[in-house]
């Protein structure tokens, strides 16, 4: 074990996040007072910490099982939601809101994760080497020294000449 | 008499994608988190750089220039 978190408890703040591996497994356990979220939805969003509007989060959902009982537990491998084609969907600290929704019942746990992998596994850092190599094509970007419209001319008639 | 040829849209998209490449290698190697300002902050002023840069920017030989001089 790496971590623990717990809701309403300790750990997942900002100084001190959940840390999980992209190849790990979540063993969870919970207890809810009413059996109100069965056959409700599930959403994950990740605070990208965007200004932009509509750029935001990042989110993921899902199902609950009509059957899910009150309390439960389990163990979750992450390697199905946080990995593709062996490379790491993210990596990096970030804070996520998990959010359960049925029948106007809301159940919401905001905390801060840090997922752990090789940074150079990831497909961040990939984007961010393509990136790069976009600002190298286009890194000439200071004026051009140009020698003026007569000099011009006369490079014209001597490169004909040649 | 020089004249200068200046590319502030190339600056801006250059300045642009070092921004986010800068920020996001600041993300998986754990610099800042991904969920606050800080990586759009580098964005930004990276963005901005590359403008400045292509418009104020010292001046390099245009391509060819040189072997006619």
């Amino acid at each position: 074990m790496i971590d623990r978190a717990s809701a309403p408890g300790g750990g997942g703040t900002e100084d001190d996040p959940f840390t999980v591996k992209t190849k790990g497994k979540i063993a969870y356990d919970y207890a809810v007072d009413q059996d109100a979220l069965s056959g409700g939805k599930w959403t994950a969003e990740i605070d990208t910490g965007s200004p932009i509007p509509g750029t935001e989060t990042i989110s993921f959902s899902g199902d609950i099982d009509p059957g899910s009982s009150q309390s439960g537990e389990g163990v979750e491998p992450l390697e199905d939601h946080l990995n593709v084609g062996g490379l790491a969907v993210l990596v990096g600290k970030m804070k996520i809101t998990i959010t359960g929704r049925a029948s106007g019942v809301n159940c919401r746990v905001v905390g801060w994760i840090e997922i752990t992998d090789s940074p150079v596994k990831s497909i961040l850092f990939i984007e961010a080497v393509i990136l790069f190599l976009f600002f190298i094509a286009m890194a000439g970007v200071g004026p051009e020294y140009n020698q003026g419209l007569a000099e011009d001319a006369l490079d014209e008639a001597l490169n004909k000449e040649d | 008499m020089n004249t200068g040829k200046r590319h502030p849209i190339r600056g801006f998209f250059a300045g642009l994608f070092m921004g986010l490449a800068v920020a996001q290698f600041f993300v998986v190697f754990k610099v800042v988190a991904l969920s606050t300002i800080t990586p759009w902050i580098v964005v930004v002023v990276l963005t901005i750089l590359g403008v400045v840069w292509a418009l104020f920017g010292p001046t390099r030989a245009r391509k060819g220039a040189s072997a006619s001089a």
